[in-house]
């Protein structure tokens, strides 16, 4: 007889597996096949986890069918299945999963909109941080070389082939249906949360990817001369002026 | 750990379970319910729903309801966990804490579902253990809810009311008794439900829920499944009244978890709790009162919440129950 802990491994090869045979024999069911019993657990932990998920990227869910979702999900949940209880935190692969998944190959928007979607979700999850106000410009050195802004915690970034930012607000509410055909056109969108409201800012490759370094923890001066290789014109004071307006400013602190 | 009181702090009404779709509307009605139980695992982030829980809770009661700590688990819980579990009792000062008899983590990988234990001493010996780190690290006694039962384990030596009467007598912790889960495993695995409820100690009892089942129809004939998606059914009304009558009220929660419906449903199912259990309390003599005052309140208040249809759905569930 096994002990617990190699019996609840073998549970879980057989939940997540299917091979239900393998550990019938620990169970009793009365008059009833304990191995058809055992597949309740394993149809209860795929349907919670698909739920989960669609509840996540409800509008990759309406952009894919419902029901080829479910199935890539299934997939998804076979490959990669949670780590921790928190399940906030679960979903974070599935973009990339979509991806190279062979049946979404043909139609990457699809893998596009998951990875906005987890996006959203990790900017509500994630903390507000009072903004530094505008008068701090005066007052902090900024421009001295090594000074670096803090951005809110909860600043996401995208970047997508498709202007998906607006098909996912006009869309997110299922009674919506879903029409028209997407031009393709290259959109980098920050989304941040004040307070209940996301904001949606859609990002020139400048302000794009000085955002991003920023974010990244690094100067001002580096995110500036990144900005400044992708656009020669990119002036640094005016950028610095919108982070604080844009209430995304959070700190300022010297790096070593 | 010092002795439970059942409920401490907690009146034995009746509460509801908050879900997500929820939380905007309690804040905007403020509707009259005795107390919210919330999923611990929803507010483990600093993001907008605990913000909106930080606001709720300065007029409602709070339970937090773990389902992701798995307490059977035979490597142990998992510390990162427990610590996120602390750190939302420290910040929502819930009144009750309560988990599962179950574990959902093997190898590292999380289930996501309440999986069941064998009832013999090896797997005592590690949940007791699980239950006193986790009661240690909250200072506090946690409630322990039975599961819905679907299979049982050849190698358990012992009921699963020993089992649990067992680990309050090691930890001190109390039980959440889910009556929905007790009707559902009785008719799957075949056991007397109110003898079930008869062998519990009751003083340790300090919840209950009620939530609704479905069930499926399979070759080997019909099987239960705990949505927590429909109505309470009549059967779980009747074994409620009957274990109340055994142990005295209890805080009770309407659980829903599925096909979630619309608030004034569950405020519907938690008034008739309430009235169900003011019934019992008073004994059978005095419910056919209960039913007239119903009735005229139907008759009267058709466009008062929880509105006409689950008040007249009510009456009928009272008359069947209690058999008057």
């Amino acid at each position: 007889m096994f002990d617990l802990q190699t019996l609840q491994s073998s549970m879980a090869v057989a939940i997540l597996g299917g091979d239900m045979a393998s550990i019938a024999d620990e169970f009793r069911a009365g008059p009833a096949n304990a191995g058809a019993r055992l597949n309740i657990f394993r149809n209860n932990t795929y349907k919670s986890l698909t739920e989960c998920l669609k509840t996540v990227f409800p509008v990759t869910v309406r952009l894919s069918d419902e029901r080829f979702f479910a199935y890539a999900a299934h997939q998804f949940i076979a490959a990669k299945p949670p780590r921790e209880a928190r399940l906030s935190h679960y979903g974070a692969e599935f973009p990339r999963f979509l991806a190279s998944f062979e049946p979404c190959r043909g139609y990457p928007v699809i893998a596009e909109m998951a990875a906005l979607e987890w996006a959203v979700a990790e900017s509500l999850n994630d903390a507000e941080e009072l903004p530094v106000p505008m008068s701090f410009i005066g007052s902090a050195d900024l421009l001295g070389g090594k000074a670096g802004l803090r951005l809110q915690p909860n600043l996401r970034f995208t970047i997508s082939r498709w202007p998906l930012a607006g098909v996912w607000a006009d869309h997110k509410k299922p009674d919506v249906v879903i029409t028209g055909t997407l031009k393709p056109r290259v959109s980098r969108v920050a989304i941040s949360r004040h307070g209940e409201d996301l904001q949606f800012v859609e990002l020139d490759p400048a302000r794009f990817v000085f955002w991003r370094t920023l974010t990244k923890g690094q100067s001002l001066e580096a995110a500036a001369q990144r900005a400044l290789a992708r656009d020669p014109l990119f002036d640094l004071v005016r950028e610095t002026f919108i982070l604080f307006r844009s209430k995304l400013v959070t700190g300022v602190s010297t790096l070593p | 750990m010092p002795a439970l009181s059942p409920s401490p702090g907690l009146s034995p009404v009746a509460g509801i379970g908050l879900r997500s779709p929820h939380m905007r509307e309690v804040l905007e009605r403020r509707p009259a319910t005795g107390w919210l139980e919330v999923h611990a695992e929803n507010f483990m982030n600093p993001g907008v729903a605990g913000g909106l829980l930080e606001r709720i809770r300065t007029d409602y009661p709070i339970s937090i309801h773990g389902v992701g700590l798995s307490l059977g688990s035979a490597r142990g819980i998992d510390a990162s966990h427990l610590n996120r579990l602390n750190d939302a009792c420290q910040r929502f000062e819930p009144v009750l804490v309560s988990e599962h008899l179950s574990w959902s983590v093997g190898d590292g990988i999380y289930l996501n579902d309440l999986l069941p234990i064998p009832y013999d001493d090896e797997a005592l010996t590690i949940v007791a253990g699980n239950i006193s780190r986790t009661q240690d690290a909250l200072k506090r006694p946690i409630l322990i809810e039975n599961l819905s039962a679907y299979v049982g384990f050849a190698r358990s030596t012992m009921s699963e009311p020993e089992f649990l009467a067992e680990l309050v007598k090691r930890t001190g912790c109390g039980l959440l008794l889910d009556i929905n889960n007790v009707y559902v495993s009785a008719r799957n695995v075949g056991f007397d439900a109110k003898a079930y409820v008869a062998a519990l100690p009751p003083a340790a009892i300090g919840e209950i829920h009620l939530a609704g089942y479905v069930e499926n129809q399979t070759p080997d004939g019909p099987v239960l499944i705990d949505n927590h998606g429909s109505c309470v059914k009549h059967e779980v009304w009747s074994l409620y009244a009957s274990a109340i009558g055994r142990i005295g009220r209890r805080p009770t929660l309407i659980e829903w978890d599925s096909a979630i419906p619309p608030l004034n449903t569950l405020l519907g199912e938690a008034m008739w709790a309430d009235l169900l259990a003011s019934a019992v309390s008073f004994g059978r003599a005095s419910c056919p009162k209960v039913f007239e005052a119903r009735e005229a309140c139907a008759a009267t208040e058709l466009e008062v919440i929880p509105g006409a249809e689950v008040i007249a759905a009510m009456n009928n569930n009272l008359r069947e129950v209690l058999h008057v």
